[in-house]
C-alpha cells in the first residue's frame, strides 16, 4: 500500500500552486492513500514490450499551411485582440502581471 | 407552445408550415424554463437577448422565402465549458465566474451557421471533474425524472434541458462517461463520438487524449442530425480527423443495421450490474433479439483495468490544462486581486477559485507525473491503455458493435456518494473504455451503451433507431 506523508503533500500542493488548509492536506492524504490502493492493480498487469499508448487519434505531424493570405491575417490579429482584450488587467494589448524582477 | 416538446424533425416542419415563428418558438421555450428551472437548475445563465435577436433573423428569412436549414430557429443548450461568444463561460468553476468568451468554439460556430439558437449555458461538474453534477461551484442540478436523485455528471445541466423539455437538443463533452451517463440517468440520448471526429476548438481542456465534444437529444435521429453538423476536420484542432460522413449518418440503411452482428461482453455482464439493471439489459437484449440482428459473447479481459488507467492518464492530463488558471489571462478571483508577487498571485487564485474535486484531482495528477513515479504510474497506465485498445480490435474483428450496460446502478440520491471519491468514481466504469480507446458510443434509453468502430457512428446510431423502432 502506497504511504503518503504530510511532507510530500505539502510537495505536492507546492508544485501545483495550491496551499491547502490542515484538515484539508489530513482530507487529501486518505483520498490519495485510497484512489492509489486502487490503482495499484496496474502493477499486476504483464506489459512487458507494449508501447505506451499517447492519443486515440490516428494523427501524425498535423502542420497548418504557412500562410500568409492578409485576410487570415487580419483575422487573426482581430481574434488576438479579443483574447487580450478579456484579460483581468492589460495595457497596450500586453499582459499585465506583478512586478517579477 | 414550447419548442422545447419537440424534436428536431417536428420542430422543423412547424417552423416551415408557419404553425409558429421562431419568436414564438423562443419566447414559448423561456416561458418553460421560468416556470421549471428553478426547480430543476440546468442553466447556469440564460442568453435571452441574443436567441431572440437570432429567431427575429430566421422568422425574416422565412418571410423572404429563404430555405433555412433543418437547425434553424432550434434551441441548443451548450454545456458551460463551451465558449458562446459574448456569453459567460464559468466551466462551473468559481476561478471562471466572471470569464466571458470572447469568440465561438468551432461547434457553436457550425450549429450558428445553420440557424441554431442558443438559449443558455448548463450546469456541469466543475471542469467535467464528476459523476452527479454536485461538483458545480453554483448549484446543484436535479434530476427531472425524480428531483431528489442526480442527474448523472458531468453534462447533468445538458442532460436535465433535455429531459425537462427546456431545449430540443444539447451539446455535453464526454472525457470519461460525461454524455453517457447523464443521458442515461435522465433518460435521453447521448453520443460520444470517435476520438477526432468533432473539433474542440473552443472547449475547455479536461484530458486532451480523451476530450470530445457531443449531442443530448430526445431521440436517435436527433442525435445523428445534431452530429452531422458538428463533425468534420477543424484547422484550428490538429485533432480533428480527415473524415466526412455520408448519407447514412441521417437515413440509416435499416436492411444492413438488421445484417449486423452486436458483441456481448462477458466481463460486463457478471456481477459488475445491480439486479435492476442486469434486468433491465435482459429487456433490451430480448427487444433487439426480435429484429434479425444476432448477439455474439466476446471477452475484453482488460477492461477490467480500464478505471485505473483513467485515473492516472485523466488526473495527469488535467493537472497539466489547468495549469494555465494562473489569474492573469483569463479571469481572476477577488482574493487574487492584491498579490505581492506572481507566484503569491497563482496560489491565491488557484487556491480560492478551484473547488475541492478539482484541487484533489490536481493533486493526484500531479502526483502521477512527479519525477520518480512518472513511469509506474503514467508510463504503466498508458501502456494498459495500449492492451484494452487490442482488446476492442480484436472484438470488432468478429462484431460490428458491442453492447453494454452504462452505469452500474440506477441514479442514486443527491448527498450519497459526495464523501468518497472513489465510489463515485465507479459510476464511470462501463464507460471510460470508449474515451480510453478513443471509440465513438451511444446511450439509448432506458439504458444501454452501443460502441462501435472508429467514425462507424453510421452503425451504433443505425442500431439505435432500429431499436427506437422496435420499442415504439
Amino acid at each position: 500500500m502506497t504511504r503518503i506523508d504530510e511532507n510530500s503533500l505539502h510537495y505536492l500542493a507546492k508544485l501545483s500552486r495550491l496551499e491547502l488548509t490542515p484538515s484539508r492536506t489530513e482530507r487529501f492524504i486518505h483520498d490519495l492513500e485510497s484512489i492509489l490502493g486502487h490503482i495499484a492493480e496496474l502493477e499486476k498487469i504483464d506489459t512487458k514490450g507494449v508501447l505506451p499508448m499517447t492519443s486515440a487519434a490516428g494523427t501524425v505531424n498535423v502542420l497548418r499551411e504557412d500562410d500568409t493570405d492578409f485576410d487570415d491575417v487580419m483575422a487573426a490579429a482581430a481574434e488576438k485582440n479579443l483574447i487580450t482584450a478579456a484579460f483581468p488587467e492589460s495595457r497596450n494589448g500586453y499582459l499585465k502581471v506583478p512586478k517579477i524582477l | 407552445m414550447n419548442p422545447g416538446d419537440l424534436t428536431i424533425r417536428k420542430f422543423h416542419e412547424g417552423l416551415v408550415s408557419r404553425e409558429f415563428s421562431a419568436r414564438e418558438a423562443t419566447e414559448g421555450l423561456y416561458k418553460a424554463i421560468e416556470s421549471k428551472d428553478a426547480e430543476i437548475g440546468a442553466y447556469l445563465s440564460l442568453a435571452r437577448d441574443a436567441a431572440l435577436t437570432q429567431a427575429e433573423k430566421i422568422d425574416d428569412m422565412i418571410g423572404r422565402g429563404e430555405h433555412i436549414s433543418q437547425l434553424a430557429g432550434v434551441p441548443i443548450a451548450i454545456k458551460d465549458n463551451i465558449l458562446v461568444e459574448g456569453e459567460p463561460c464559468t466551466a462551473a468553476s468559481k476561478i471562471l465566474a466572471s470569464y466571458i468568451a470572447p469568440y465561438d468554439a468551432t461547434v457553436v460556430k457550425k450549429l450558428r451557421a445553420e440557424g441554431a439558437i442558443f438559449p443558455g449555458k448548463t450546469n456541469m461538474d466543475e471542469f467535467g471533474m464528476g459523476s452527479s453534477t454536485e461538483n458545480s461551484a453554483f448549484k446543484i442540478t436535479k434530476n427531472p425524472r425524480d428531483l431528489t436523485k442526480v442527474p448523472g455528471g458531468s453534462s447533468g445541466g445538458s442532460a436535465a434541458a433535455v429531459a425537462a423539455n427546456m431545449c430540443i437538443g444539447a451539446l455535453g463533452s464526454d472525457t470519461g462517461g460525461s454524455i453517457r451517463l447523464p443521458a442515461d440517468f435522465c433518460q435521453v440520448v447521448g453520443l460520444k463520438p470517435t476520438y477526432g471526429a468533432v473539433s474542440r476548438y473552443g472547449l475547455m481542456p479536461l484530458a486532451s487524449s480523451l476530450d470530445q465534444i457531443g449531442p443530448l437529444t430526445k431521440t436517435v435521429e436527433d442525435a445523428a442530425i445534431l452530429f452531422a453538423a458538428i463533425a468534420g476536420r477543424d484547422p484550428r484542432d490538429a485533432t480533428s480527423a480527415e473524415k466526412t460522413y455520408g448519407e447514412e449518418l441521417t437515413s440509416p440503411n435499416a436492411a444492413h443495421v438488421r445484417e449486423m452482428t452486436i458483441g456481448l461482453p462477458k466481463e460486463y455482464f457478471v456481477g459488475g450490474v445491480t439486479k435492476e439493471i442486469g434486468e433491465r439489459l435482459d429487456g433490451i437484449i430480448a427487444a433487439l433479439g426480435t429484429s434479425k440482428i444476432r448477439f455474439k459473447e466476446i471477452s475484453l479481459p482488460n477492461t477490467k483495468a480500464a478505471l485505473s488507467v483513467y485515473y492516472v492518464i485523466m488526473p495527469a492530463e488535467a493537472s497539466a490544462n489547468l495549469a494555465r488558471l494562473e489569474g492573469m489571462r483569463y479571469a481572476r478571483v477577488p482574493e487574487a486581486e492584491h498579490a505581492a508577487s506572481v507566484m503569491d498571485r497563482y496560489v491565491k487564485n488557484r487556491s480560492h477559485g478551484f473547488g475541492l474535486e478539482v484541487q484533489r484531482r490536481i493533486i493526484l495528477g500531479t502526483y502521477v507525473l512527479s519525477s520518480g513515479y512518472y513511469d509506474a504510474y503514467y508510463t504503466k497506465a498508458q501502456k494498459v491503455r495500449t492492451l484494452i485498445a487490442r482488446d476492442f480490435e480484436e472484438a470488432f474483428k468478429s462484431v460490428d458493435a458491442i453492447l453494454t450496460p452504462v452505469s452500474p446502478t440506477l441514479p442514486f440520491t443527491i448527498g450519497e456518494k459526495a464523501a468518497d471519491p472513489l465510489t463515485m468514481y465507479l459510476s464511470d466504469i462501463f464507460t471510460v473504455t470508449a474515451n480510453l480507446t478513443g471509440l465513438p458510443a451511444l446511450v439509448v434509453p432506458p439504458g444501454f451503451q452501443l460502441i462501435g468502430k472508429p467514425f462507424r457512428e453510421s452503425d451504433i446510431l443505425g442500431i439505435g433507431r432500429e431499436y427506437e423502432r422496435i420499442t415504439a
